[in-house]
């Protein structure tokens, strides 16, 4: 069989026996996602290139990763956003953070196509998230793009949006909960 | 099965639970669902999962074309078995409990996780320590590769056949030091340098090797935050029996000859 059409776990076996082919094949296929996560949370494109290099870095010579657990997919964007999080909190205050946010997060959310990755499955399973995404009430998603790319807490959210903190939970639940729904088929 | 099986509180509080937003009563009423249907931690996994699928919704945003480049030449395993050796004995020597606990299977860690979590008052702390655990996973990865770094490192210094190249600061970088050590047997050279400044992304430090009055290009790289370079390379024939080597700048793209200004030589 090609390289190419090998598995994930396949090609970052035979990457990190030391194929650069294999390399070019992962990083084609999640290299993007790893950066954009990076840029999403960092804000800045030489410190997300600097994070991409590390997480491929890492992944080259030792992780946790079991397929059992969950895709490659879910696996980068855990250990990149951990990552990048910790970043921010060493570097920056939590008050620029949130005017980083104030800026920021209004114009991130589009439904309009991109190509994502060369990798098909990959793109076409953006394609279902953006679309889930866009599905779910704003507020809903606001929360939990809050949540996640800024790695605020409820309670930072609910002083942000001025709402009550019972409510901001109740939208960031009933959103992932909702998410979760509507990308039933791509998980299993 | 669907999360739409249960009931929509017990949604709400997985849910909470993957969020980190619990609150202490929550956390309670969560330890005696999973007491009463471990079943459900099914679902914690794919609410997780589900979390982690949303940087996928983020729009089209291009790292520069030769990050591609810059990551090969520092993530591609240069010899598989000697560092796939070296790798597996660290993993022992250093972190056998690492090991292991890489083979229990994920719900015992889970159990472990919450078990911890029981005694625990706050739905922050519940939240925190598995954050930590994470943390503390990644660093001794980190470590790990550390490890695997100057063990290799000093594999390569023992060899008898070796030789090193001193390189000295000139120019804009009078403060940089670093050498090149060519190790024949393992046909790698290793460079090794301190105090280099930043540059602009569109450029690297290249390394070359003068043979017979010709510069030929052994190496491209930059720097990390604290100016430090660190870097394995196939050795070439040209490194290998060149006795000076000069370091320039230049742009990322092939460059038959050096263009930049010399900052940094090094000779026998």
């Amino acid at each position: 069989m090609k390289i190419s059409e090998q598995t994930d776990v396949e090609v970052l076996q035979a990457w990190r026996s030391g194929s650069s082919q294999a390399f070019g094949i992962f990083y084609d296929r999640y290299g993007e996602l790893v950066y954009r996560l990076s840029l999403r949370i960092l804000g800045n494109l030489q410190e997300a290139e600097d994070l991409t290099q590390e997480i491929f870095i890492l992944l080259s010579r030792d992780t946790n990763y079991d397929s059992k657990r969950g895709s490659i997919a879910a696996f980068l964007s855990v250990l990149t956003r951990s990552r990048a999080i910790d970043r921010i909190r060493k570097t920056r205050s939590q008050q620029q953070h949130l005017q980083k946010w104030e800026q920021s997060i209004s114009s991130d959310h589009d439904t309009s196509n991109s190509s994502l990755m060369e990798n098909a499955s990959l793109s076409e399973r953006s394609e279902k998230v953006k679309a889930a995404l866009a599905d779910l009430p704003d507020k809903h998603r606001q929360v939990l793009e809050m949540a996640y790319f800024d790695g605020l807490s409820q309670t930072e959210i609910a002083k942000a949006l001025d709402t009550p903190l019972g409510t901001v939970k109740s939208w960031a639940r009933n959103g992932l909960i909702r998410l979760r729904e509507s990308l039933k088929d791509s998980l299993e | 099965m669907s999360v739409s099986n249960y009931p929509h509180e017990w949604e709400e509080l997985l849910a909470g639970y993957v969020l980190g937003d619990l609150t202490t009563e929550e956390v309670t009423e969560m330890q005696q669902l999973i007491v009463e249907h471990p079943e459900i931690i099914q679902e914690i996994d794919r609410l997780q999962e589900t979390l982690a699928l949303l940087p996928l919704s983020l729009n089209a945003s291009h790292p520069s074309p030769n990050l591609r480049d810059r990551i090969a030449a520092t993530a591609i395993p240069v010899a598989e078995n000697v560092t796939n050796n070296i790798a597996d004995s660290l993993d022992l020597l250093t972190a056998p409990q690492a090991l292991e606990s890489r083979q229990v299977p994920r719900r015992q860690n889970f159990w472990k996780l919450l078990g911890i979590g029981l005694g625990s008052i706050s739905a922050i702390a519940i939240f925190g320590l598995g954050f930590d655990n994470y943390q503390m996973r990644q660093q001794i990865a980190t470590n790990q590769i550390e490890l695997q770094k100057y063990k290799q490192a000093i594999a390569l210094l023992q060899a008898s056949d070796n030789r090193m190249i001193s390189l000295k600061g000139m120019g804009a970088i009078p403060a940089a030091t670093g050498s090149v050590m060519i190790a024949p047997m393992e046909k790698t050279a290793m460079i090794n340098i301190q105090n280099l400044m930043p540059i602009p992304q569109e450029n690297s430090y290249r390394l070359w090797a003068i043979v017979d009055g010709k510069k030929i290009d052994c190496a491209q790289f930059r720097p990390d935050a604290q100016g430090n370079v660190f870097l394995k390379v196939p050795l070439g024939s040209a490194l290998k029996q060149s006795n000076t080597l000069i370091i320039t700048i230049e742009p990322n793209k092939d460059m038959p000859e050096p263009t930049g200004e010399m900052v940094m030589k090094g000779e026998v």
